[in-house]
């Protein structure tokens, strides 16, 4: 149970945090009334699917009692982290001019929850590696117990 | 094996509890976190302010009644807005007593097109007359615009030398200004005549009450040695009625705003001195238990042959560890939050706020660090004064 909290209530917090940040807690520039929307808006939007497929990733790694799998859905989630952190610099953007609220709130808020999301997938995995290590030497250790058993 | 130096042995001695040794560095922390933080705000703003006071120029700023706020909001934050008076009214000011040089200025707003759907600020001045806006433009190295062309604010999108569309009409982007820290940042400055001839052929600024030579503020310099209350009232007393007048004296904004950062400071520094305090608190109250919790293990050391000052030593190391950790922490957080996120602050603020610059960071750090340093010894000292005074032997067995 602390195992399971320890590997999947960070990444699960975080991912309904970086879901909130675009929404609701830095929301991005407000579409004027009959205007097209505007770029930070769909970077929002993906942020938003971004922050709820963390969330997921992070209820499995609570569920899910197998390291191995734990090990390859923090992989999975380190590597979505970096895609996401693309979505506003690269692949979408936001809007350009520095004033605006996309670029003074959102923008620094979605990476500091991207920073910290990547920080505790990857505080996973030493953490899930330092485990099977120890369960690894725990086998040995008990293999050579049970041959010099038999030896004797 | 490691030498047994009272460094070594003060950080194994946290090591082997680092919960509790974690927890204390939270408590330091959050000291440093709200006096660095804090610091950096109140500096910022600081810096914002001398800006303003620097690049403002007038003495009193004269606007239509009822728009002396909005001003204020176009000058502190670029709030966009449009207003207007006769044109005339610059030179009929010249003859008031007191009146050394007036410098009309005209406010238009508008979208910024290049990106966006932001509304952005235009001042348009005549450089014949301007003592305001060319002195410190020109310190910065920014020309005088030309014909079509404009000098933007350090947070309006396009490079010098690119193209800026204002109202359907593209203008040359002569240069780009440093930034100020206050409305001056999101605001396009251009010439008297260029805005004149934008405004004839523009075909989506719908402006009221806008006559061809409408002006939307003098700015007036008074002659030195004279008081400024009383050229006010002067222009009032001559203008306030056919013109329709409110009059804003730079010198009393400028007061305004620093009482309002007298204010944040006050606050800041209350609550530094709150969690310093409460810091100080939790660590004299852990180092008492310490003592007591430890006292064989002191006594032990008196034994094996070490000194009163040997032990104080340990102690005092531990808490110096504490208070560096829990102030580089603290500090790091606070710039962790504040670096990225200072425009979001200023804005919020609704204050000029001009970023400090990295060595004045670096100072404050360095002043932050020391005071969090200091927090840990401190509050051990009494503990350290009690170190040892027992019988070593009687204190070993004690307990048992």
């Amino acid at each position: 149970m602390k195992q399971s909290l320890m590997v999947g209530l960070p990444i699960a917090l975080l991912g309904a945090l970086l879901a909130a940040v675009p929404s609701h807690i830095l929301p991005v520039c407000e579409t004027p009334h009959g205007a097209a929307p505007m770029r930070c808006h769909w970077t929002g939007m993906m942020m938003i699917g971004f922050g709820l497929t963390f969330f997921l990733v992070g209820a499995l790694l609570f569920f899910c009692r197998t390291n191995g799998v734990r090990t390859g859905l923090s992989a999975a989630a380190l590597l979505l982290t970096a895609t996401a952190g693309t979505v506003p610099d690269f692949l979408i953007g936001m809007c350009a001019a520095p004033a605006m609220a996309c670029r003074t709130g959102t923008y620094p808020g979605v990476m500091a929850v991207l920073a910290l999301t990547a920080a505790a997938c990857a505080a996973n995995l030493v953490y899930l590696r330092h485990l099977a290590t120890r369960e690894r030497h725990g086998d040995e250790t008990s293999h050579h117990r049970s041959h010099r058993a038999e030896q004797s | 094996m490691k030498p047994l130096t009272t460094v070594h042995i003060a950080l194994n001695n946290l090591k082997r509890r680092p919960l509790r040794s974690a927890g204390l560095a939270l408590a330091v922390a959050v000291f440093s976190f709200t006096m660095f933080g804090g610091a950096l705000l109140s500096a910022s703003v600081k810096n914002g302010i001398d800006s303003l006071s620097r690049r403002l120029g007038a003495d009193i700023l004269v606007v239509p009644r009822g728009y002396d706020k909005k001003l204020q909001a176009a000058l502190l934050r670029g709030e966009p807005s449009a207003f207007y008076i006769k044109g005339d009214l610059a030179d009929k000011l010249r003859d008031v007593p007191g009146v050394e040089k007036t410098a009309p200025q005209l406010y238009l707003a508008t979208l910024d097109a290049a990106c966006c759907t932001v509304p952005i600020q235009v001042i348009a001045y005549d450089p014949a007359s301007d003592f305001v806006i060319a002195p410190w433009m020109a310190s910065a190295a920014s020309p005088t615009p030309g014909d079509d062309e404009v000098v933007v604010g350090s947070m309006i999108v396009g490079e010098a030398g690119g193209e800026l569309s204002l109202f359907g009409r593209t203008f040359r982007i002569a240069a780009r200004l440093d930034r100020t820290g206050m409305g001056f940042d999101t605001t396009v400055f251009t010439t008297m005549g260029n805005a004149r001839k934008l405004l004839r052929t523009a075909k989506n600024a719908a402006i009221e009450n806008f006559q061809p030579d409408s002006v939307s503020a003098v700015m007036v310099g008074v002659q030195p040695g004279r008081d400024l209350k009383q050229v006010a009232n002067a222009i009032l007393r001559e203008f306030a009625l056919e013109y329709d007048l409110d009059i804003v004296v730079a010198k009393n904004m400028i007061s305004d705003i620093a009482k309002k950062l007298g204010g944040l400071s006050y606050l800041v520094h209350i609550l530094a001195a709150a969690f310093w305090a409460a810091a100080a608190g939790v660590l004299s109250l852990f180092f008492s238990l310490l003592l007591h919790e430890r006292r064989r293990e002191f006594g032990l050391f008196r034994i094996l042959g070490a000194t009163r000052g040997k032990l104080a030593g340990i102690v005092l190391c531990e808490a110096l560890a504490v208070g560096a950790a829990g102030g580089l922490l603290g500090i790091m957080a606070a710039l962790g939050l504040t670096l990225p996120f200072h425009r979001h602050v200023a804005m919020s603020l609704e204050l000029p706020y001009l970023a400090v610059s990295f060595p004045a960071m670096a100072i404050l750090g360095a002043a932050c660090l020391a005071v969090s340093l200091a927090v840990g010894p401190l509050a051990s000292l009494y503990s350290v004064c009690k170190i040892g005074l027992g019988d070593a032997y009687l204190t070993l067995r004690s307990g048992e």
